[in-house]
């Protein structure tokens, strides 16, 4: 049984991103089902599909960990395939190309004409290997010409949905945002394609939709005739928005979320695709994320509910402002605060105090009993790079560079606890960009009695969360010592066992 | 749970140190005559050679336990440890040097029990009963310890 999401362009891969660090916190519903994603973007080298994937396959990797039965960490399997592009051919990578535009000429000129006036000549001919540059109509051309169940990658998909319709309720959550280029195309193309095909063989088939409202602009890319224009983002969403009340989409799938901010975050970078376009991870994908979680835990019901979600304060998201499901939320936050205080924990105290004693007689060490210590060094370290990449990005979401508005204040984190903010300078084609960024904290091993050295702080987590109660403090030394008691399930074993114990070290009572 | 769990353990260490000093007492009381201690002038020095080493042994395993930082590393635990061991044996040497020089009225002097005993006792202990992170510090609780 599957969880089944499909991300629509560089919106829906980054919330595919936040999705993989819930389910590593343990907040999916079940956890004997496996998350399958699948990233649809027609920029196979978008920058952050390419961050998803590799947090994906670090994800993976602790996965594997033998952490026992019972713990929620890292507990689903995940799969995630893509990106799946409309094209893989780079000669025919545009409008003309894909619907044979000069055969169509002459084959059939009415079609063509109608071609020639619902796009102009720089619209058909430009390359969409780069994403379709805030031009959905082109876009939604491409994905109704070519999305094909099928097909490599959508047939994994397909045959998941089909395979659990015997067992139970088959879910699917389809996202992206409304206002670009690739998930404005793609989403409703998509979501209609598939509730065609899995709505007629599939008897309790829940969809979902999630659908990014404008959260986030950028500078002019330079030399660049044909782009996003951030301008018309609201413009867009409002067209966009009453397209999908318009076309029913309510009655298409049983659940829609549409969330976004206000005060939209500046991009550092701006670029039309690739790698450059590695937009930082923002709250809003969180809460998105965390709607996702909230779809994935219905069950299918007729009854139609509008829900609404917002903060108390403009300038924060506190943990009283996560949406989850009734009942749910002080566990699912608990999982986030713990998970969190893991991160940090493990990454700047524990982690290199068991490196070093990895080979030597150890209190935390014990754990992993006879365990060939270089593949549980190795395990070890495949943790760190996760809960790395997830700092990252818990350090993004809680950091905006909002553009207007009072200034964002981390309602969630202290981020000075993990992170320090400075002048960056980074080269982007020919161009220096320079601007300020916050970064995560380095990693240095403190000695001594008070272990002051290094840019982190040891005294400093019992303040890395806001906005808790006094009480739920974390303490460091509780830590260590809990670090070192004995791990209830037997099956949990060598590193496994070591990363469970810690885990549950870092609960906060 | 956790803190039940840490508790426990310092709980039973302490115990266990205590134990370890009440055997070490009985020992003085027997190479003292067990008469002299219930006596009016009962024989103050080894008591205070048996005082300084029990002290030391708790300084160290309060400090390990609560104000060395865990993570310190095992230098800075036998630094600790070192230092509180010199204590150990100038209490002790003095204690030795009084029994040998003053006119107590005592038949018997016994420095040699100082030295192993208020020594031998505190380094047995550390090696046995040290706090969690401290508990490979010294020499060769590594080869025994395993609990």
């Amino acid at each position: 049984m599957s969880y089944l999401y499909v991300g629509v362009g560089g919106s829906g891969a980054k919330l595919m991103h936040a999705l993989v660090h819930l389910t590593a916190a343990g907040l999916l519903p079940s956890g004997d089902r496996e998350l399958m994603g699948l990233l649809v973007d027609s920029d196979e080298a978008n920058g952050n599909v390419d961050a998803c994937m590799q947090a994906v396959g670090q994800y993976e990797r602790c996965h594997k960990l033998n952490l026992g039965t019972k713990s929620p960490l890292f507990k689903n399997r995940l799969v995630v395939h893509g990106p799946w592009t409309p094209v893989e051919d780079v000669n025919t990578a545009s409008l003309s190309s894909i619907f044979d535009y000069v055969r169509m000429q002459r084959t059939s000129p009415d079609d063509a004409d109608l071609m020639d006036l619902l796009f102009s000549k720089d619209e058909r001919e430009v390359t969409i290997f780069e994403g379709f540059r805030g031009r959905p109509a082109i876009g939604s051309a491409i994905f109704g010409k070519t999305v094909n169940l099928e097909g490599p990658m959508w047939k994994d998909l397909y045959t998941r949905a089909l395979n659990a319709r015997n067992q139970d309720d088959v879910s699917l959550l389809l996202a992206g945002s409304v206002f670009g280029g690739s998930g404005a195309a793609g989403v409703p193309t998509i979501c209609q394609v598939l509730k065609q095909e899995l709505g007629d063989n599939i008897n309790k088939f829940r969809m979902g939709l999630v659908l990014l409202l404008p959260y986030f602009t950028y500078d002019e890319v330079e030399d660049e005739p044909m782009q996003a224009d951030p301008q018309a983002f609201a413009t867009a969403t409002a067209e966009a928005l009453k397209y999908y009340d318009e076309g029913k989409f309510l009655e298409l799938c049983e659940t829609i979320y549409a969330v976004g901010d206000r005060h939209p975050a500046k991009m550092p970078i701006p670029a039309v695709g690739k790698k450059d376009q590695r937009n930082p991870p923002h709250f809003v994908e969180l809460v998105a994320g965390l709607g996702a979680i909230r779809f994935m835990s219905g069950k299918a019901s007729k009854q139609k509910v509008v829900s609404l979600a917002g903060r108390r304060k403009d300038n924060t998201v506190t943990w009283a402002d996560l949406p989850t499901l009734e009942g749910m939320h002080s566990t699912h936050m608990a999982l986030l605060q713990q998970f969190t205080l893991f991160a940090v924990a493990y990454h700047y105290v524990l982690y290199p105090e068991i490196a070093e004693n990895l080979h030597k007689p150890h209190a935390m060490v014990d754990q992993v009993g006879d365990e060939p210590r270089a593949k549980v060094g190795a395990e070890l370290s495949d943790l760190d790079s996760y809960l790395t990449s997830y700092l990252e990005w818990l350090l993004s979401v809680s950091t905006p560079d909002r553009v207007g508005g009072d200034h964002f204040d981390s309602g969630l984190v202290n981020v000075n606890v993990f992170a320090v903010k400075e002048k960056v300078e980074r080269s982007v084609g020919d161009r220096i960009v320079s601007y300020d960024a916050w970064r995560l904290k380095k990693v240095q091993q403190s000695r001594g009695w008070l272990g002051g050295s290094g840019e982190f702080k040891e005294k400093q987590i019992p303040d890395l969360f806001r906005n808790l109660d006094q009480r739920r403090k974390p303490n460091l030394r509780a830590i260590f010592h809990s670090a070192t008691a004995e791990v209830s399930e037997p099956d949990a074993s060598g590193a496994g066992k070591l990363v469970r114990a810690i885990y549950e070290a870092c609960t906060l009572d | 749970m956790s803190q039940r769990v840490t508790n426990l353990q310092v709980f039973r260490d302490f115990a266990l140190i205590l134990l370890l000093y009440a055997i070490y007492a009985v020992v003085i009381v027997a190479v003292y005559d067990w008469q002299s201690f219930t006596g009016d002038d009962p024989p103050m020095w080894p008591i205070y050679g048996w005082a300084g080493s029990l002290a030391a042994i708790l300084i160290w395993y309060v400090m390990a336990e609560w104000v060395v930082r865990p993570n310190a590393g095992n230098g800075t635990f036998r630094v600790l440890w070192f230092v509180l061991l010199a204590a150990v044996i100038c209490c002790e040497a003095f204690v030795a040097w009084m029994e040998l020089t003053e006119e107590s009225g005592q038949s018997n002097a016994y420095p040699w029990l100082h030295v192993v005993g208020g020594i031998g006792t505190y380094y047995v202990a550390s090696v046995l009963f040290s706090p969690l992170y401290a508990k490979y510090a010294i020499w060769p609780a590594s080869r025994i310890r395993r609990w």
